[in-house]
């Protein structure tokens, strides 16, 4: 994937975000046209949000400093 | 020992306008100074309460680093340069405690190179690896992910480091936090079909 491609996977999976779960799905096909593979890429980004949860959302430094202060 | 306040900086601004020499200067002296307020924060820490981590950070900044007399280009530059120093000293002593192990990343313990958020443990080798591949793509959702998550900056002030509105901040945050995470789990290559039907 280069990045204008990127580009394009997150304008798409941004604006399906900004759609009520229930439509996503129809507007996602409608939107992706005929590009079945960026509709897979979005599709699959979706589903790595949904699992994400937490990840990332605490700093590196809250348990890296516990660490630290045990070395 | 006190560190040498004007020596830090000078290693700072050096760093920041890219002499990459002065950042193996710098790594040594920080990481020390990091270690010593870690101790003493735990040492204060009351139990079930969560590390103050950033006064933690703020605190070793302001004390190796004479602000006011810095003259960086403004606040934000500082931000930026902070959470490149963090991500760059967070990464390498994960990677060291890797090798030590034996370069298996397959056992990631959750004491020394992982960190643990919400019960998930993130291989900071890994993490540096894949943000390293989102910024051949964009490279400002890896800046964001840089500054939110070593920096830990507030969504805010990554919007004035990165000029741009927050909500572009929290859109970047977004996809490249699906992204890395996908990276993470090695389910690049899957097919998430569900992923919609369960929104």
């Amino acid at each position: 994937m280069d990045s204008d491609r990127f580009r394009q996977v997150d304008d798409l999976l941004q604006a399906v975000l900004e759609r009520r779960p229930d439509e996503r799905e129809a507007f996602l096909r409608h939107a992706s046209e005929s590009d079945e593979a960026l509709a897979r890429e979005v599709r699959s980004l979706l589903s790595s949000q949904q699992a994400a949860g937490d990840f990332l959302e605490s700093p590196a430094m809250e348990m890296a400093a516990r660490d630290l202060a045990f070395e | 020992m006190q560190p040498d306040v004007s020596e830090i900086s000078m290693l700072l601004r050096a760093w920041s306008n890219g002499d990459q020499s002065a950042l193996e200067k710098l790594t040594p002296i920080v990481y020390d100074e990091l270690h010593g307020l870690a101790r003493r924060y735990m040492r204060r820490e009351r139990p079930g309460h969560s590390l103050q981590t950033t006064a933690l950070v703020n605190e070793a900044y302001m004390r190796l680093v004479d602000y006011k007399r810095m003259q960086w280009q403004n606040r934000a530059h500082f931000y930026a340069v902070s959470a490149q120093l963090m991500r760059r000293i967070l990464v390498e002593r994960a990677r060291r405690h890797n090798l030590k192990r034996g370069g298996g990343v397959q056992h990631v313990s959750l004491d020394e190179t992982a960190v643990v958020a919400g019960g998930q443990t993130t291989d900071l080798v890994a993490l540096d690896d894949a943000m390293n591949a989102l910024a051949l793509l964009d490279a400002r959702k890896a800046q964001v992910v840089e500054m939110r998550f070593f920096g830990g900056l507030s969504v805010e002030e990554s919007a004035e480091v990165l000029k741009v509105s927050t909500v572009t901040v929290m859109r970047d945050w977004s996809t490249a936090k699906a992204w890395l995470y996908r990276e993470l789990s090695g389910g690049a290559t899957k097919t998430a079909g569900d992923g919609l039907r369960s929104i």
